[in-house]
């Protein structure tokens, strides 16, 4: 595989994502906070509300709640912003869902930067 | 998805007439007036301005995760960074060629006319025009630095021009496939939503 392959590649996957209608329910925020900053909010904020804080290899965090699993990932977009993804585990329930993230969003506080709403 | 969207059609600053960029591009009527939902979505998730900025294009791509998925495989990272071309610099080429004055940001008519490229129906030399440039990573004008291609380089001066590269084209029709994205043609049906802003009455294509 050399560049071109990859060049390729990478302009058809980023111009399909553009089209994707994600049917997941995912919460997004960007943040321009630091790095550091917003993993260690995510970690107090988590603990706060009484979720077993797990840190994960690559910049992710495990919010677990009984059986509420959520998976808090950031990734770096542009230099200086961050975009940070939760995902909920299997059993999902929408009341729960909205329930969680109200909560967890007070207690990001000003880390959050941008609200995207999934669909 | 998206924002919420407070602004009729007519006041974003980059709105321009579905009817005169249908006639200027491969998609219909109706299929402007979709793109427009989707460039909508795009252009307010970081700065509610109409426009689409390179974070905010950046943005839409890395939404549903698939960078990951590329750069899990570490032998596409490796051998990127063998070619020094660092992963920010590809989004930031695909950023350029939407961006044909470089303006700093995308309107609708960048996007639409851009996007049209990669439609079934679009030209074999609009598809060609746009490869090179987006293989001409530098911007020089040529093709340089990537011995896979070398044998279009007919003329063996290191570089593949424009000449070049439409000949090699030609004969290699299928490096154009990442020129065409067939689902451009389902456009429609992927953004519905354009039906409740349309201003067009039109029969279905």
């Amino acid at each position: 595989m050399n560049a071109f392959d990859i060049i390729s590649m990478s302009l058809g996957l980023d111009l399909s994502a553009l089209f994707e209608r994600g049917e997941k329910k995912e919460k997004r925020f960007t943040s321009t906070s630091s790095y550091e900053r917003i993993l260690e909010r995510v970690e107090e904020a988590g603990g706060k509300l009484g979720y077993n804080v797990q840190k994960r290899k690559g910049a992710a965090i495990g919010l677990i709640k009984g059986r509420l699993t959520i998976l808090v990932h950031v990734t770096e977009v542009a230099e200086s912003l961050f975009l940070v993804d939760l995902k909920t585990g299997d059993r999902e329930d929408v009341e729960a869902e909205e329930l969680y993230w109200g909560d967890l969003k007070d207690g990001f506080g000003d880390i959050v930067s941008w609200h995207i709403e999934g669909t | 998805m998206g924002c919420f969207h407070s602004k009729d059609s007519k006041q974003y600053p980059a709105f321009e007439d579905p009817v005169v960029l249908s006639s200027q591009t491969s998609f219909s009527v109706s299929e402007v007036e979709a793109l427009f939902e989707l460039y909508k979505s795009i252009s307010c998730s970081v700065i509610d301005d109409g426009l689409i900025s390179k974070e905010e294009f950046q943005l839409a791509i890395f939404k549903n995760g698939k960078k990951e998925n590329l750069f899990a495989n570490r032998e596409m990272e490796v051998v990127l960074l063998a070619e020094e071309i660092p992963y920010t610099t590809v989004i930031g080429q695909i950023f350029d060629l939407f961006d044909v004055k470089r303006k700093g940001y995308i309107d609708f008519g960048d996007f639409v006319r851009s996007l049209s490229v990669f439609h079934p129906n679009a030209s074999q030399e609009d598809k060609i025009e746009f490869s090179f440039k987006l293989y001409d990573m530098d911007g020089t004008g040529f093709i340089e630095r990537h011995e896979t291609f070398l044998e279009a380089d007919t003329n063996e001066d290191g570089k593949i021009d424009k000449v070049e590269w439409q000949n090699y084209v030609s004969r290699n029709p299928s490096l154009l496939k990442i020129m065409t994205l067939p689902y451009l043609r389902d456009i429609t049906t992927t953004f519905p939503s354009f039906v409740f802003n349309s201003k067009v009455d039109e029969v279905a294509t």
